[in-house]
């Protein structure tokens, strides 16, 4: 689990004594040329239109637009055999949409992507895991030290399943736009909490809490997947670059990745996830 | 690279023993001894390294740790002269014609030298006779003529301006030497370890400069007494406190205020000192604060005391302490701190052997909690413990030979986290194992005067390292490290005291040096080091945080082995002191981390952990002018520290995150009359690598840095410079007056240079697609301060 606490110590006391100070720098420096492939892959079972993308990766501090990859081949085969085949529809998304009933998604079983660009080609295999239905979504104002006058908390309402070992990705989003991630608000949980010795818990905060901008009528909605361990080492891998800063930064490193590709394929980054996934809507009214 | 073998190194030991013994038996007949302690004859305080040698000749002895010295001569009437650098010589007659002698000597300050700056403690070509190499030693004096931040003087920043030493930048804990990480220095407060030096993350140190009487850092040829860490020795000793009557000292600085008092015991029996410091931080922005930070207490503090009784001529007790804590709490609480406690019983046994006896308590904890109104929150202690025993043995054998022996045992408790969340009512507890070691060690060493020009000490520590239950014990997967962490094949519970696994290692050590002529020596050191306890942290800059941990059945010992070289020359009349070292480091079982490491509240921290292989190496150039108004020093170090470990950097060598290509300090101290001192320091360095981003990963659209070609510490901060400057007006002098004060005045950063602590990558707030980087400079402007000291 990430420590926010020392960070916010931190820097209090420095900017009081020392002015302690950050300035956007332009700096130069050689990144190694050659075409790297970014696609981003995480599918559930839920009964809507599933996304990938693929884009070239720019270089990190290359702000163009970034290169979308449009000439992608790309088929999801299920645990049964069933191939979807997600299609180009703009700036290098693919998507598939179902006509009633979502992928079929296994705990047990993997379930497989092949993404063919030009004599490229990649493989990765991934298995979902369990997730207990969400029973409802709160919101208060929130009493916290640090919370600002005003500030609401939304928290949601589930159990861990029982009896094994799960791992979970909460996303909070507000009228389809997920909440942003760079303070905390894209969680993941080990059996409801942080570790193996939690079981069968009511989530615990502060991973079901959530802080919420929002206004009267919007819509919130709460998505929980349940992942494998090696999606949930994954995104915290991507967590803690994101969040990556200041004194106590840790060294930049490539997280790890599940597509393999053939003999010619260019470099790739990115990962293939499969979920189950339960969520809740629920309108806010605490204004 | 081959490695250097010790067994070469054990062989030639063993030749230099026998040879000692069969030669010594013949040489302590009819001979006489003469011995006792050296003091400084205002205070008391035995005097570290003074020199006692018959007059005309270079024959002689010097003081242990502990003030004692032992000269034993052929039957005869001797001219002795005791003598002490900023003190008066004394010469004596001594009668050593029918039985041995007890004597005490008593040296006088000297008024004239006082005047002017002292850079060294030792006596004048002290840097040319010794045997000792790699050794950075400042005075308490010195270090308080040097230029600190907001004027508080601080001894670890004093010694980061040695040539071999360097820090990662301001405001980073602990200090680095000869390319070796922090962890690798062992701080010795009275012997006991002090896991965390500093006080408010890394800008002050702990060390309480007026209690402090003697600095010394061994970067090579390390004496077999010492051990532990596979870097360095800072062997930190405490005044003992004036036994002639009673006097205080202290300053009121912007940031913290000082007192010390120090006193005699009654009866001649002893003395005592107390110091404490306590910084205001939070009384001084508390006008400042808005009204629901008005409770924040923003607070260090520490107390260091000491006393010593005398039971008789031959035997005295010593027991010495220190504890700080940092605290801020603001609806969280932080707190870290150090206690140490050194219970110390020195003997007499005989004219010739000195014997010391410590039983020594260390602790690091620090807390962090948060809650609200309803008791909801988050809680996490953790502590490291040591308790030890050290007998050590100094035998003045005679004037060619003086032998150290001894053994210690240090029982280690690691307390990594007590931690838990509290929510609805519902407590879950994150609590991790704690883990118990026992580290032992045993050495012997002599230093031999093998004749006039050549010089020898050689040793050898023996150290054992025990992992003990009862803990949970992870078996992980025998695999070769590709930066992912390996998988956990079996666990199990160790019972309480069981062996879960040991470890052994022969350290031999060695120094010679060869004095051409009076201004001139060459000197050669090998050492090898082994380290059993390890700081996990893997960010550019430790942290209070950082969580000590055990060699284990996953872990090794880290090892070190170091050959240095050094000339040694001084001119003018040992005006001007210079040297030139050059050193060779293998690192054996360097620590690293596997991709993502998550070293908070992980009870399997060690699957998070890789270990390679490291080399250091460099040229350290050394001028220093001892004399006249202008003192100061130059120090120049040309180095390199890499590292090699599978799993990082594709397996290729990378630079280590402290490596320092330049490393240059200039201070000067400038006396313009007798009441106006000036002084300035200049430092400039490579910037540290770091590791930057290559590419971009989007995830959900939202932009993540990647290191695409795991590529460590593929780029360089900027080159770092600073300069600071001080004037200190000091009272008039007047011998009649006990009261004596100054002034100090200071501009830290002088030139507001904004060097980068780090530089990291964002999102830009306002085009949150948009990549930007950012620098972190901790101090971004001048900082002046004013402080007033005082002593009676």
């Amino acid at each position: 689990m990430r420590i926010s606490y020392y960070s916010i110590v931190y820097f209090f006391i420095g900017s009081l004594l020392f002015s302690s100070c950050e300035d956007v720098v332009d700096i130069d420096y050689n990144v190694p040329t050659g075409t790297i492939y970014n696609i981003d892959a995480f599918i559930n079972d839920g009964s809507f239109t599933q996304t990938i993308q693929i884009l070239e990766s720019p270089n990190f501090l290359d702000n163009s637009e970034p290169i979308p990859v449009e000439n992608a081949e790309i088929l999801v085969k299920d645990h049964l055999g069933n191939v979807y085949e997600f299609r180009h529809q703009t700036d290098g998304l693919y998507t598939w949409t179902p006509d009633s009933l979502g992928i079929l998604i296994s705990t047990q079983e993997p379930t497989e992507l092949t993404v063919t660009i030009g004599s490229s080609s990649y493989k990765a295999l991934n298995i979902a895991g369990n997730v207990p239905s969400i029973d409802s979504l709160t919101f208060e104002e929130d009493d916290f030290a640090f919370a600002e006058e005003g500030a609401v908390v939304a928290e949601f309402w589930a159990t861990d399943v029982a009896n094994e070992d799960n791992y979970y990705w909460a996303k909070m989003a507000v009228n389809h736009s997920y909440l942003d991630d760079t303070y905390d608000q894209n969680k993941l949980a080990h059996n409801g909490a942080y570790d193996e010795s939690s079981d069968d818990i009511q989530f615990i905060p502060p991973v079901r809490s959530y802080d919420l901008e929002a206004a009267n009528g919007d819509t919130v909605r709460m998505e929980l997947l349940g992942i494998n361990l090696d999606t949930y080492e994954f995104l915290s891998e991507t967590f803690e670059l994101r969040q990556n800063s200041g004194q106590f930064a840790v060294p930049y490193y490539n997280p790890r990745c599940n597509l393999i590709g053939n003999e010619n394929s260019a470099e790739v980054i990115g990962w293939f996830g499969v979920a189950r996934v339960s969520t809740f809507e629920r309108v806010y009214d605490l204004e | 690279m081959k490695r250097i073998r010790p067994d070469s190194f054990l062989k030639l030991f063993l030749l230099l023993f026998i040879s000692f013994f069969s030669i010594n038996q013949q040489a302590i007949a009819q001979n006489f001894t003469i011995s006792g302690f050296v003091r400084d004859a205002g205070t008391g305080e035995e005097l570290i390294g003074a020199n006692v040698i018959i007059s005309g000749t270079t024959n002689g002895a010097t003081t242990n740790v502990y003030g004692f010295y032992s000269l034993t001569l052929p039957a005869g009437s001797y001219q002795l002269v005791a003598s002490y650098l900023g003190y008066e010589a004394k010469e004596l007659t001594v009668d050593l014609s029918s039985q041995n002698q007890s004597l005490d000597i008593e040296l006088s300050e000297n008024a004239e030298m006082l005047s002017e700056v002292v850079v060294t403690d030792k006596k004048e070509d002290d840097n040319v006779t010794n045997v000792e190499m790699s050794v950075a030693k400042l005075d308490v004096n010195t270090i308080k003529k040097i230029p600190a931040l907001l004027g508080e003087v601080d001894i670890i920043k004093a010694i980061q301006l040695l040539p071999g030493v360097s820090t990662v930048g301001e405001g980073a804990t602990g200090f680095n030497v000869r390319g070796g990480g922090i962890d690798q220095n062992l701080v010795l407060l009275d012997e006991a370890p002090v896991y965390n030096q500093s006080h408010l993350f890394g800008f002050f140190s702990v060390f309480n400069p007026d209690a402090v009487k003697n600095v010394k850092l061994f970067k090579g040829g390390i004496p077999a007494e010492y051990g532990g860490r596979a870097s360095s020795i800072l062997d930190i000793r405490m005044k003992d406190g004036n036994n002639q009557r009673f006097a205080g000292q202290g300053g009121v600085g912007l940031i913290f205020s000082r007192l010390t008092l120090e006193a005699p015991l009654p009866k001649e029996k002893g003395s005592f000192v107390v110091a404490g410091r306590r910084s205001y931080i939070d009384i001084i922005s508390k006008p400042f604060l808005e009204e629901d930070l008005q409770d924040s207490k923003f607070n260090f503090y520490d107390l260091t005391l000491k006393a010593n009784y005398v039971i008789n001529d031959k035997n005295r007790i010593f027991l010495s302490g220190y504890f700080g804590r940092d605290v801020f709490e603001s609806g969280f609480g932080f707190n870290w701190g150090n206690g140490t406690g050194t219970l110390r019983w020195n003997s007499i046994l005989t004219d010739k052997l000195f014997m010391n006896v410590s039983a020594i308590y260390s602790n690091y904890d620090y807390a962090l909690g948060v809650s609200n109104d309803n008791g909801e929150g988050f809680d996490w202690d953790s502590q490291i413990v040591n308790y030890s025993l050290k007998n050590s043995y100094d035998w003045f054998l005679n004037n060619n030979h003086s032998i150290s022996f001894g053994f210690e045992g240090l029982y280690y408790n690691f307390k990594p986290a007590r931690a838990s969340f509290t929510s609805g009512g519902e407590t879950t507890d994150f609590s991790l194992d704690d883990k118990y070691a026992l580290e032992s060690a045993a050495y012997i060493s002599n230093e031999q005067k093998v004749s006039d020009k050549l010089t020898l000490q050689y040793g050898l520590r023996v150290s054992g390292f025990h992992y003990l239950g009862a803990t949970t014990v992870f078996e992980l997967e025998d695999k070769v490290p590709d930066g992912n962490r390996p998988e956990v094949i079996n666990t199990y519970e160790a019972k309480s005291g069981e062996l879960i696994k040991d470890y052994y290692n022969l350290e031999p050590r060695f120094s010679a040096n060869y004095v051409l002529n009076k201004s001139t020596s060459f000197k050669a050191s090998y050492n090898r080091l082994a380290q059993y306890i390890h700081l996990a942290s893997n960010t550019a800059a430790s942290s209070p945080l950082d969580i000590w941990l055990p060699s284990s059945n996953n872990i090794l010992p880290q090892k070190a082995d170091q050959v240095a070289l050094g000339v040694f020359k001084n001119f003018k009349d040992n005006m001007f002191e210079t040297s030139v070292e050059v050193y060779y480091k293998d690192l054996q079982n360097q620590l690293g981390y596997v991709r993502g490491a998550d070293l908070f509240l992980n009870n399997n921290l060690e699957s998070e952990i890789i270990q390679g292989i490291g080399r250091a190496y460099g040229a350290e150039l050394y001028i220093k002018k001892n004399k006249g108004a202008l003192t100061g020093w130059l120090s120049y170090t040309l180095s390199r520290s890499e590292q090699k470990i599978q799993g990082i950097n594709n397996g290729d060598w990378f630079n280590a995150k402290f490596d320092k290509p330049h490393n240059l300090t200039l201070v000067g101290i400038y006396s313009l009359n007798k009441y106006w001192d000036f002084s300035a320091t200049f430092t400039l360095s490579s910037g540290i690598p770091a590791t930057f981003p290559t590419h971009t990963l989007f995830l959900d659209d939202r932009p993540i840095p990647v290191n695409a070609l795991n590529e460590q510490n593929n780029q360089r901060l900027p080159a770092y410079h600073r300069m600071d400057i001080s004037f200190t007006k000091q009272s008039k002098k007047n011998d009649s007056r006990r009261w004596q004060s100054e002034w100090v005045f200071g501009l830290y950063n002088a030139y507001a240079r904004r060097n980068a602590f780090s530089v990291y990558f964002r999102q830009n707030e306002d085009r949150p697609l948009d990549r930007e980087a950012i620098q972190l400079s901790i101090l971004g402007t001048v900082l002046p301060s004013v402080s007033y000291n005082f002593k009676f």
